[in-house]
């Protein structure tokens, strides 16, 4: 057995340099938690793509709120598209438990309406302005990122990369509170 | 077929290579030296086995054979030949192949080079560069194989990365691999002889080329990286810091202190521990490097998807650095040595700081580069670590370093009186104090810029003292002209005087570095036909041209340069738009100079017909590259070198025994 | 006589703090140019990997860089600056972490070790060089010794 002190450093050392590594497998390098989750969610007023209504974050409280960022040159936006449209008329049109809202960032209105239209998007979307003010005030770093804004208007959960169906159901469950959402 | 043919011959390199891990061990414990021979033969059948395989991907790369995966993830029909070559390394699985190919090769050049002179090591180092081998064998037959085929064949290939399209690119995968591989000779042979049991200096005397060869390689598979990243990436700068950079930049650092470190046992028997556990680190800094870049543990620049080869490595690395230090350990008594350096004014103390400082930058590197993992474990958030923390911390290092180079080459082995150093320094630091006195003239004002040119024209002053010096005592002794003496002073003390030139190498690098503490950057937004001043230079934007060049369609904006109303230059930044990828790449346009270099990124060309334009006047950077021909013909001198050794041959030849 | 030169005194500090404060309102575009330049180096572009805002072209960086220049021009001081970007993004933004909690580790461990290591060897040596060396004695093997030194030499002997 080996009696030296520094053997057993330098043991202890490797240990702890491959656990660190070992551990480095458990997360995702390109994950970034966010700092805005449990905070209220910067408020903004946008209008309506394409003319029309302008709307105001604040004024919808009370309601909880899926507010997505995508853009008309963002691939994996177009998936997440279908699923949004259909938590929109399934927990938004029918029983008003939720408003689903789109935000396209770095985009033109064009081109952004016609992505709305190709992948059937009728829910409220409006465009970040050029200053990119939004997306910077909810440290955006990629689309799509996805926000669950509660009744009370703090962001309750936030999802990088497209949303999945079981994913929308949990967080519309978790901000609706007792009350069950229908599958 | 040939694919499958290419797989099998894999396959049975890892049986063979796993026949190199156990007959020389045997042969030795059973006095069997012909079970050490097949060994070595099976070297060379691992070495024709893996280069079957190789050959198999080479060519299905070059016929296009999309049938193989990784041909079809790494090229494309239109891609160009030297590409298609250079994409056996651009992805995991090729550049395992690669590894072991050059490993393989070496082994077997070792294995049959020292049969002689390192006849009681050899076995074992046989064995442990088996056990490397079937490590990297076991990967490629398992989860990382390069010939994998898949069914339906496609038509094309995705392609080559555009931004991996440039030569530097293309030789900067190879260069660092065969400065990895290559420490892995004396780290065998250190391991070879805490297993044989034998302490002696023979595995540092033996290896000292093996030595020189990777620092080499390591260095200018580095600094191509860097003149692809200031070309290519468009950012303005050589070094970023990213973990994949500081992979490759740790173990040149220990293996930077290992190659000094190595000349105190060799000449004063002292420091034995120290470079065991140098190689034994630098080995392993090797691998972490590879499972850093290739694991996706780390954000990088790299960064591929997580694969099954990360643990792998992992416990590949913990299992050598256990096993490795376990050795040193039970071996700890016959290593260390009764010297020590005898006081603190000596050039051995300048060698424990020389280690000391360099092990000191490798711990900052590892430590910044880990750091977010670490941050991220305690408090579940993530932080960043870029070039503010790296540069702050390691600039004064380098400083310190550079000035170490000149103290050292004037210091005298073990003892050195204070007045002998203050007499000898005097005209170095004059030239320091002259060189300083010029910068400031010619408007140098950043501190930190200052300190480089000082210390830097010290210690290459010194460096020109010493070299003239020896010169003049040969010529008065001799006679001759002075080239001829000249020449027969370096020839006589290679090893000082390569190492002196590199040394030289090293302060010109320091030079070209130093700039980025005054460069300036400027934005603008340029009219066609309206001339706009800037660094004392007058830029005139004529418009932008629209061609296609190879698969992507490039915008190239005309400039004209122009000082002081004279025309100097036609400059074409430009962006390139490639179908595949669809952010375009930057394509800078620079102007090189001694004094700096003049570099230009087109930012964005604007509905107005205006082009954005951000520039960059980056001072001295083409210093910092004639450092490369510095460290080749240095590291060819220190080659010549061959140090007298008491092997096997020179004792047969005293007791006047037959050759064996 | 007094009075006069205490109030042109007055005068002229008041003067001089004007020109001052009014200096620091109408910072050029050049000034501002340059400070946006400071403040982007510091943050990181959230897009890319190891560059800076200031050193790249994508799209939130240029955003990034634009906010900055219109809270300059609003006249945030460079730490609310950071503090709103890392309000948003967390302290991942930061190209190096603050000097503060996990983040102060970071920063004084490499000169702390070095210190550290360079003292323990300093230490060492002197105590080494202080105490009076014994002669070394010629190492004479023991039995195991002897009897491997014959191994060995039969080895040798037989052509090993």
């Amino acid at each position: 057995m080996i009696r030296s002190w520094k053997f057993w450093l330098v043991l202890a050392g490797i240990a702890v340099v491959v656990g660190l590594f070992a551990y480095g497998f458990t997360v995702d390098p390109k994950l970034v938690q966010s700092p805005l989750i449990g905070k209220p969610a910067p408020d903004f007023t946008v209008t309506r793509l394409g003319g029309g209504e302008t709307l105001h974050l604040a004024e919808l409280r009370g309601t909880p709120v899926i507010l997505n960022f995508w853009a008309s040159w963002c691939v994996a936006c177009r998936d997440e598209a279908a699923l949004l449209e259909k938590a929109h008329r399934r927990y938004g049109l029918e029983s008003g438990d939720v408003r689903v809202i789109g935000i396209a960032i770095q985009d033109r209105p064009e081109a952004a309406r016609a992505f709305a239209e190709r992948y059937g998007k009728t829910y409220f979307l409006a465009l970040d302005g050029e200053a990119g003010d939004i997306a910077l005030n909810y440290g955006l770093y990629g689309v799509p990122e996805t926000f669950f804004i509660d009744r009370d208007g703090v962001i309750h959960h936030k999802q990088v990369g497209p949303v999945t169906w079981e994913g929308l159901v949990t967080q519309v469950n978790a901000m609706a509170g007792q009350q069950q959402a229908k599958r | 077929m040939t694919n499958h043919i290419g797989y099998i011959c894999l396959t049975a390199a890892l049986a063979v290579s796993l026949y190199g891990v156990v007959a020389p061990h045997l042969g030795v414990t059973r006095n069997n030296w012909n079970l050490v021979r097949s060994a070595q033969f099976a070297t060379i059948l691992n070495l024709g086995f893996v280069f079957a395989a190789s050959v198999a991907l080479m060519r299905a790369f070059l016929t296009d054979d999309f049938s193989v995966s990784f041909v079809f993830q790494n090229s494309s029909v239109d891609l160009p030949v030297m590409y298609k070559i250079a994409a056996f390394w651009g992805g995991m699985d090729g550049s395992l192949l690669f590894w072991e190919l050059v490993l393989a090769l070496l082994s077997a050049v070792v294995a049959y080079r020292y049969q002689r002179s390192n006849r009681e090591v050899i076995p074992y180092v046989i064995v442990t560069l088996s056990i490397i081998h079937v490590f990297l064998l076991g990967l490629l037959v398992t989860y990382s194989n390069p010939l994998a085929t898949q069914y339906p064949i496609p038509d094309n290939g995705r392609g080559l990365n555009p931004l991996l399209q440039h030569p530097a690119m293309a030789a900067h995968p190879p260069m660092l691999y065969l400065g990895y591989i290559a420490f892995s000779i004396p780290f065998a042979f250190a391991m070879g002889s805490l297993l044989r049991g034998k302490l002696d200096n023979e595995w540092v005397v033996t290896t000292r080329r093996w030595t020189l060869f990777a620092w080499f390689f390591l260095t200018v598979g580095q600094m191509l990286g860097g003149q692809w990243a200031y070309e290519e990436l468009g950012w303005g700068g050589y070094w970023a810091w990213d973990p994949v950079e500081n992979a490759a930049f740790m173990p040149w650092l220990t293996g930077t202190a290992f190659l000094h470190s190595v000349m105190l046992q060799e000449k004063r028997n002292m420091m034995k521990v120290w470079n065991m556990t140098l190689i034994i680190v630098t080995f392993g800094l090797s691998i972490l490097g590879t499972f850093i870049v290739r694991s996706g543990v780390l954000n990088s620049v790299h960064a591929f998807a997580q694969s099954e080869i990360g643990p792998a490595f992992l416990i590949f690395i913990a299992i050598v650095l256990v096993l490795a230090f376990t050795l040193m350990f039970r071996r700890i008594k016959l290593l260390e040595s009764r010297h020590t350096a005898d006081t603190l004014l000596s050039k051995e103390s300048t060698f424990l700081l020389n280690n000391l400082l360099f092990i000191g930058i490798a711990f900052t590197v590892f430590l910044g580069t880990v750091f977010p993992l670490v941050a991220e474990a305690v408090r579940g958030t993530k932080l960043s670590v870029q070039a503010p923390f790296f540069n702050t911390i390691i600039a004064p290092l380098g400083i310190g370093l550079l000035g170490l180079v000149g103290v050292c080459t004037l210091i005298a082995w073990r003892h050195s009186s204070a007045s002998y150093l203050i007499r000898n320094f005097r005209w170095p630091v004059a030239a320091a104090a002259v060189v300083l006195a010029a910068a400031a003239l010619l408007g140098v004002r950043h501190g930190g810029a200052l300190t480089v040119f000082a210390v830097g024209s010290f210690t290459a002053a010194v460096l020109f003292m010493d070299f003239g010096r020896a010169v003049a005592v040969r010529h008065r002794q001799g006679g001759g002209s002075w080239p001829s003496s000249a020449f027969q002073t370096v020839m006589r003390n290679q090893q000082r005087y390569g190492g002196m030139v590199i040394h030289l190498g090293v302060v010109f690098v320091f030079f070209g570095l130093s700039g980025n503490y005054f460069r300036s950057e400027h934005n603008l937004t340029l009219l066609p036909g309206k001339p706009v001043e800037v660094a004392g230079y007058q830029l005139l934007y004529k418009g932008m041209k629209v061609y296609p060049e190879g698969n992507a369609t490039l915008h190239a904006a005309e400039l004209e340069l122009y000082r002081d109303g004279e025309f100097l230059d036609t400059l074409h930044p430009a962006r390139s738009f490639y179908p595949t990828t669809p952010e375009p790449l930057t394509e800078v346009a620079i102007r090189r100079t001694l004094a700096h270099d003049f570099y230009i990124a087109l930012a964005s060309e604007n509905e107005d017909g205006s082009a954005t334009l951000r520039i960059l006047v980056n001072p001295l950077v083409i210093w910092a590259w004639f450092g490369f021909p510095l460290f080749t013909a240095g590291i060819a001198l220190a080659m010549l070198y061959k140090p007298r050794t008491l092997g096997a041959p020179a004792v047969e030849k005293r007791l006047g025994l037959a050759g064996s | 006589m007094r009075r006069t030169t205490a109030g042109l005194i007055a005068i002229l500090a008041c003067v001089a703090a004007a020109l001052a404060a009014g200096s620091a309102w109408a910072m050029s575009e050049q000034e501002l140019d340059q400070r946006v330049l400071e403040i982007s180096d510091q943050l990181r572009c959230p897009t890319c990997q190891a560059i800076s805002v200031k050193d790249s072209e994508a799209a939130f960086s240029r955003q990034i860089r634009d906010k900055v220049r219109s809270m300059l021009r609003e006249g945030k001081t460079e730490e609310e600056i950071r503090a709103y970007f890392v309000s948003s993004y967390g302290e991942w933004i930061l190209r190096a972490p603050k000097k503060e909690g996990v983040g102060l580790l970071l920063w004084s461990l490499p000169f702390a070790a070095i210190v550290l290591a360079g003292g323990l060897i300093a230490w060492r040596l002197r105590r080494a060089t202080q105490k009076p060396r014994p002669e070394p004695t010629p190492a004479t093997p023991d039995d195991a010794g002897k009897a491997r030194i014959e191994r060995d030499l039969r080895r040798f002997e037989r052509g090993f």
